[in-house]
């Protein structure tokens, strides 16, 4: 399975959105990038937590995987379709949205850095909350989505 | 991008936030030249690192263009010191890691971001 992670403030969008806006990132992935499995979740930070040009943020960061020498001219089309419908779907500003399609050496070197920072008893606490919000989420809102606070 | 992530054990108030998020902005865009437009600055919360720091930073940058090994090493001391500073935290508490990512890998408003250093035209796209 490959993962996508996306990170957004708390309460920007509605669950309905949310699902449309993760069922669009899953059909494109399927289209430009691959049919493997694409595992979607969402890092929600509070409002005050997040900061774009010294303000505070209303961007979305939308981070996916893809497989080591992945083609240029796929991502550029993966990337292009998923931006003009999320903006299509959420009215956001095309400045506010960033995606980014990384091969799977970066990836995993991006997700490991998080869980490096972390002592092994703070990594423990951070999935583990993760995974039980995570899962809570999906049953309430029908998305995997967890805070970025522990 | 870049997109800056702080690990923080407890819970800053949201004034030191703000000046920590506004020093990584100036620090950024002074030692690279890159637009403030780019810089994100996310915080999470409660997070035990892994030497005890106060303050554990990533740095999710991109690599390539003008950003040879001496500016990215620049890059990472003055933001370990900004960050420190802006946080009123001694340097000791506080760690900084940069990661490279290929700008090509990368969109913002729709278009692919443009290589370290040829920011211009990029910004000047839609006037």
């Amino acid at each position: 399975m490959r993962k996508g992670l996306i990170s957004a403030v708390r309460g920007q969008f509605s669950a309905a959105q949310q699902r449309t806006l993760e069922a669009m990132v899953k059909t494109h992935y399927r289209t430009h990038v691959s049919d493997e499995r694409l595992g979607v979740f969402w890092m929600e930070f509070e409002p005050d937590q997040m900061f774009t040009n010294y303000a505070p943020s209303q961007s979305s960061i939308i981070t996916l995987e893809c497989a080591n020498e992945f083609p240029q001219d796929k991502r550029v089309a993966m990337l292009t379709a998923c931006h003009n419908d999320w903006c299509a779907e959420t009215g956001q500003h095309p400045d506010h949205l960033m995606l980014a399609l990384l091969e799977e050496d970066l990836f995993r070197a991006f997700l490991a850095s998080n869980r490096e920072r972390l002592s092994g008893i703070g990594a423990c606490q951070f999935y583990g909350a993760a995974i039980a919000r995570a899962l809570g989420a999906r049953l309430n809102r029908g998305i995997f989505a967890f805070s970025a606070n522990r | 991008m870049p997109v800056y992530t702080l690990a923080c054990t407890q819970p800053l108030p949201v004034t030191v936030r703000k000046a920590v998020a506004d020093k990584i902005t100036d620090v950024h865009c002074d030692v690279t030249g890159a637009p403030p437009e780019f810089v994100n600055v996310l915080f999470l919360h409660g997070q035990r690192t892994r030497h005890g720091e106060r303050l554990a930073v990533i740095g999710n940058v991109r690599s390539g263009g003008n950003r040879n090994q001496e500016l990215t090493d620049s890059l990472q001391a003055a933001i370990h010191e900004g960050v420190a500073q802006a946080a009123d935290f001694p340097a000791t508490e506080v760690s900084v890691r940069l990661i490279g990512f290929p700008a090509s890998w990368s969109m913002e408003g729709g278009e692919i971001l443009p290589e370290p250093g040829d920011e211009d035209a990029w910004l000047n796209r839609s006037s």
